[in-house]
């Protein structure tokens, strides 16, 4: 059986960084094993990626290089749910590119990452919008919450002033 | 639970996101790897197959869901199936290589 208990000051780490929140639900089982609901995965994971767009955002456009790294890209690709194929389909490059960055044989050039950032503020907003944008009709897309959107708005604003 | 059901249960829990990850899922797997928690449940949710386990030391009913990361590398996650106050749920063990 699997206790569900509210923990403070929880450390949720991602490879996109990490953060701390005031309150998290923890599963605790019998035999004392520690575990995340999906759901929680997916609130906290929401929460690392604003963390990091608001961190990289105006970085990214006001430096004249700017690259990802391949364990950055992964994540963006595990957070948007989608393959190989269909990343380099959102951000404009062959399979096999996408192949070599996450391998780390070739960079991201900086208009891919720009878009990839796109991409995630996107999916942040709009959750389930890029499988839409892929194609997938099945893929009911859902607005976030009004706080989240207010936060990416600011970022996108304090990047254009 | 013979493999026949806890397939069919394995592709309803997992179709209500009924998902629970260990923190330390890659505890005794492929920590260099180092997924996420946000990556195993894509795993979970990726194509693969249910099989039973072979290792003695798993006591109960465990099973492996073998599938593919993102790089095309094979993974082996040991999953077990427990309960909370709504109901089962897929809890992952571990995610690691395949061996």
């Amino acid at each position: 059986m699997i206790n569900r208990v509210k923990e403070r000051l929880y450390r949720y780490k991602h490879a996109l960084g990490s953060i701390v929140v005031d309150e998290v639900e923890i599963g605790v089982s019998a035999k004392g094993r520690r575990s995340l609901s999906a759901a929680e995965i997916d609130r906290l994971s929401r929460l690392v990626v604003l963390s990091y767009l608001k961190a990289n955002y105006r970085k990214a456009i006001e430096a004249t290089e700017y690259t990802l790294t391949a364990s950055e890209v992964r994540a963006v690709v595990a957070f948007l749910g989608v393959n190989q194929s269909e990343f380099g389909q959102l951000v404009g490059c062959q399979k096999s590119k996408v192949s070599k960055i996450l391998r780390s044989e070739q960079q991201i050039s900086k208009s891919q990452a720009l878009l990839t950032l796109e991409r995630l503020a996107m999916e942040l907003a709009r959750p389930g919008s890029t499988r839409k944008l892929l194609g997938d009709e099945s893929i009911t897309v859902r607005d976030a919450d009004d706080s989240l959107v207010r936060e990416l708005n600011q970022m996108r604003y304090s990047s254009a002033a | 639970m013979n493999l026949k059901e806890a397939r069919r249960l394995f592709f309803k829990l997992r179709s209500e996101n009924r998902i629970d990850v260990c923190e330390d899922h890659v505890i005794g797997g492929h920590p260099e790897r180092g997924y996420s928690m946000d990556e195993v449940v894509s795993l979970v949710k990726g194509s693969g197959r249910l099989q039973d386990t072979t290792e003695r030391r798993f006591v109960g009913d465990r099973f492996y869901w073998r599938t593919k990361d993102l790089q095309e590398n094979a993974v082996r996650l040991v999953v077990e199936f427990d309960e909370d106050n709504a109901g089962q749920v897929i809890l992952v063990i571990s995610a690691g290589e395949r061996t």
